[in-house]
Order: structure tokens, then sequence, then C-alpha cells
């Protein structure tokens, strides 16, 4: 589980205290190292995108309005630079434009869908089959428990986009679960 | 039994160690910058070049390239190059030389001598009133 109104020392690393960015990077660098290692699945790769990630937000942090958000505004920049890497890749994200069709509802928690020990590798090999702007979205959902207007904000899709495949992914896993 | 999170985490913990060199050394860019603050007029250029080119360096290069073309269709068509003159048609060409006859009379114009100032008129006084009167009978 995620603590959501876990407090952060966003406001002294604001203000150039190595401690507290010590604290913040400490925080987010297993999620972050996940969620990109996930989308570009490469060790070395993944490592530059999480310092660049780090590098990034001690120079922008002025711009983070609410210091709330900063879990979701280190992610947005992270999918932004495995965005890059894609473009830079010629993997020219045409797949990130799919948008599956129909919305489904989310009362669900991700914390709920507990999977077995054998059916671990399954639900990697899922993950790894869904086109990455699904698995984006699912990754999210399960790695820090965003809510559909802050996956909406990191990916730059619309929220109803979001939603629809959250379903999308979210019916495909439960299928899974189902089968094993 | 274990949530989606507990998996994907524990499938990377291996990392961790290097996570953790990687926040020591971004956590020592900080402290190394803030004992020695980077804004100096030598290093303007350098990060003038970091900050603002290279971000946008597409856009940057997009605008060059813009640059380049207008320049260079600039030169290309200035009026009265050969490639303008070959490219236009037989009327448009008849106009062009029109114009470019008017601009040397225009020239030519320019070029004469100053002509000399007029001779100012000469004053006369004014006529008489008793003078007037007389031509007026005499008509």
């Amino acid at each position: 589980m995620v603590a959501q109104d876990e407090q952060l020392p966003v406001a002294q690393a604001r203000s150039g205290d190595p401690a507290a960015w010590e604290r913040l990077f400490h925080r987010y660098q297993l999620p972050l190292y996940v969620y990109a290692f996930e989308l570009v699945h490469d060790e070395q790769t993944t490592l530059d995108l999480v310092q660049e990630t780090f590098i990034a937000a001690t120079r922008h942090l002025a711009s983070l309005r609410e210091d709330a958000k900063f879990g979701s505004w280190l992610f947005g920049i992270v999918h932004q630079k495995c965005i890059q890497r894609w473009r830079k890749q010629g993997r020219e994200s045409a797949a990130l434009e799919q948008v599956a069709s129909a919305p489904g509802d989310f009362t669900d928690d991700p914390g709920e869908a507990l999977i077995r020990r054998e059916q671990e590798a399954e639900f990697m090999t899922l993950l790894h089959k869904l086109p990455p702007p699904h698995r984006a979205v699912l990754l999210l959902h399960f790695i820090e428990e965003f809510s559909i207007d802050e996956i909406a904000r990191i990916t730059e899709a619309n929220p109803g986009t979001v939603k629809s495949r959250l379903h999308y992914a979210k019916k495909s896993l439960k299928k899974l679960l189902e089968q094993t | 039994m274990k949530t989606p999170r507990e998996i994907l985490l524990a499938r990377q913990r291996a990392a961790e160690p290097k996570l953790d060199a990687l926040t020591r050394s971004v956590v020592n860019n900080i402290v190394a910058s803030s004992a020695h603050p980077s804004f100096s007029l030598r290093s303007l250029p350098r990060s003038f070049w970091r900050e603002v080119i290279l971000p946008s360096r597409r856009i940057w290069a997009g605008l060059a390239a813009a640059w380049v073309v207008i320049v260079v269709a600039n030169l290309d068509f200035r009026v009265g190059s050969p490639r303008l003159t070959a490219s236009i048609s037989p009327a448009a060409a008849r106009n062009f030389m029109s114009i470019r006859e008017q601009e040397n009379i225009v020239t030519a114009f320019n070029s004469l001598p100053e002509p000399a100032p007029a001779e100012p008129p000469k004053s006369r006084g004014p006529q008489p009133r008793t003078e007037l009167r007389t031509e007026f009978y005499t008509i």
C-alpha cells in the first residue's frame, strides 16, 4: 500500500537542502526505476533515465506549484524522458496513440488484485504484452496508486483515454487471474 | 499472495545499490553547486547553451534552416538576377523591363545638374490711382 498523504520534504528541497533531496530521491528511486524499466527494458538506459529525471527535478523544482504533487510531477518527467528515448531509438510511438474504446468503472483498489506466486510470471508476461500506453497507465496505477487525473497529467492524455486504457489493461489482467 | 506493486518492486530490488549510488552522486552535485554558486560570466555561454539551446535544439535548428532558406531566396531572386528573369513569363518580363526603363529615366533625371536659381521678379511700385481712372475713361 502506498501512503498517499506522506509528508515529503519538498519545501526544504526547494530551499536547497541536500538531506531533503536525498530523502525524496530515496523515496522515489525504485518506483521510478521500475516504471522506466518496464517501458524501456534496458538496465543501463533505465539508470540513465532515473539520473536525468533527478537532475531535471533539482533544476526545475521551482516550476512545481503544489508540493503534494511532487510524486506525479517526478513520474511526469521520467515519462517524458522515456518517450524521448523511444523517439531517439526510432520506435516512434505510434503505439502510444492507440486508444482503447470502452471506458469502465474503477472503484477497485490496485492493492486488491492479489496475485499468487505461481501467477507472477504470467502477470509479468501479460504486462509486457500490453501496448506501451496501456502498460504505462497500469504501472502508474499499480506502483504509486495515482488517480485517473494524475495519470492523465503524467502521460499527457485526457482522463477519458486514461480510464479506457486502464479498463482494457485491468480486464486483460482479470482474465488471466481467472484462467490460472 | 502479493499485490502487483510488491511483485514489480521485488523484481527490481537488485538495482537498489546502483540507485543508491546514483542518488548520492546527484545529491553530491547539489552540495557542490550550493557550495560554489555556478553563476559566473565565464560559465554563461555554456549554461545558455545547456539551458536554452539544447532542450529545444530541434526548434532552433528549424529556425536556423528557415533563415538560411530566406537568405538564399533573397539573394537568388534579387531584382534583375538571371535566375529570376529566366523563370518569369514574357508578359511579366515586359512589365519588368518597362519598370526598369522608368527606373533608369528617374535615375537620369536625378543625375541632371541643379538648375540655376531664377531671378527674383522686379518689384514695381504701386501705380497712381488717377492713372487707372484715366485708362477707364479712355476705353
